[in-house]
């Protein structure tokens, strides 16, 4: 084992752990952990196989084997990011629905208090 | 027919009296709810002083959150009509009796008031009638009807819609896009002419550069509001 390989192998690790650990404190739902997981895995293979890229690369064409993962890192990142605005997007809706409820709710709330004498304005 | 006005109001202390009171005063039995998007002054009290419901956001929320929690009270409390209405006094209540009427008989789902509509009733300059024209083109072509003032926030909405848009009511551009939905959801409006007050003070917020912009984004909302599922 190459000492790149070594370094590689401990950063993947730390990072399955990591999450791992957050999921543990429940402070990462496991709904949103397993992309994560995922990809530390996936870290886990390239850094034990290191021919693993260059079999890619072969395969894909691509003379420089590194570049190989330009792209994949990209296309993976932009799922993130649109993954996360829709959660956002969804979240945003949902605190909307909360927030008007609260507002019905108190108007109720305040009928009944009025109706039973409960409290004088 | 029960009625209830929905104004949303976004710190207005300085009008929502002169609004409330303008309205209880020209319209019979009506019901005005006014909602609080959160304001930080004395809307809030003040409204409930005047004997409206006050529905409150914890919040801000924007102004097409407020008029949908008005169409969720309306559908919750069994209104026939709900009109909706600005808090900072630039509609006149006096059409208000006219829309219901249309309402009633059952002419329209929805009465939407337009400046634009007669002649001679509003003066504005050049740049902002080529974009109103602009605009007009974009709505008959998203709508496939004549829609002279697709901004208007005056307007009055039956049952049908009150149901329609309690749970699908836009947020960003919410007057053009309302148009969008109930067209989409077969739901007729009809537009009759309101004379607007001249606004009390400050100027447009939409000048220059930024009226490009607004147009932009604008047709841009309408154009994916047209090919949205509904909920």
């Amino acid at each position: 084992m190459k000492p790149i390989q070594i370094i590689a192998l401990l950063a993947s690790l730390a990072l399955l752990f990591c999450i791992l650990e957050l999921i543990r404190r429940r402070k990462l739902k496991e709904r949103f952990a397993l992309l994560w997981l995922f990809s530390a895995v996936i870290l886990i293979v390239f850094s034990l196989w290191g021919r693993f890229l260059d079999v890619l690369a072969k395969w894909l064409g691509i003379y420089y084997a590194p570049a190989v993962l330009i792209p994949i890192v990209i296309f993976i990142a932009v799922i993130l990011f649109i993954y996360f605005s829709v959660i956002v997007s969804n979240q945003s809706e949902l605190i909307k629905a909360l927030a008007q409820k609260i507002a019905l709710l108190e108007k109720e709330l305040k009928e009944i208090k009025d109706k039973s004498g409960l409290e004088k304005h | 027919m029960r009625v209830l006005t929905i104004v949303p109001a976004y710190n207005e202390t300085a009008t929502i009296e002169f609004v409330v009171n303008d309205i209880l005063n020209k319209v019979n039995d009506i019901k005005v709810c006014v909602v609080d998007d959160g304001s930080i002054d004395d809307t809030k009290i003040k409204a409930l002083k005047l004997g409206a419901v006050v529905l409150s956001h914890p919040f801000n929320m924007g102004i097409g959150a407020a008029v949908q929690t008005g169409f969720l009270y309306a559908l919750q409390n069994n209104f026939d009509v709900a009109v909706q209405i600005d808090g900072d006094g630039q509609h006149d209540p006096a059409f208000i009796p006219n829309m219901i009427d249309i309402i009633q008989q059952n002419k329209s789902d929805v009465v939407s008031g337009s400046r634009f509509l007669e002649k001679g009733g509003y003066k504005s300059s050049f740049p902002r009638r080529i974009g109103i024209t602009f605009f007009e083109l974009v709505n008959r072509l998203l709508t496939g009807q004549r829609i002279t003032d697709s901004t208007s926030g005056f307007r009055a909405f039956n049952r049908n819609a009150i149901a329609l848009l309690a749970y699908n009511y836009p947020e960003d551009y919410p007057e053009p896009e309302v148009l969008i939905i109930l067209k989409r959801a077969g739901l007729k409006v009809m537009e009759i002419p309101v004379v607007m007050r001249a606004r009390q003070g400050g100027q447009s917020s939409i000048r220059g550069f930024k009226s490009f912009h607004y147009m932009v984004k604008v047709i841009l909302a309408l154009l994916m509001q047209s090919i949205k599922r509904r909920k």
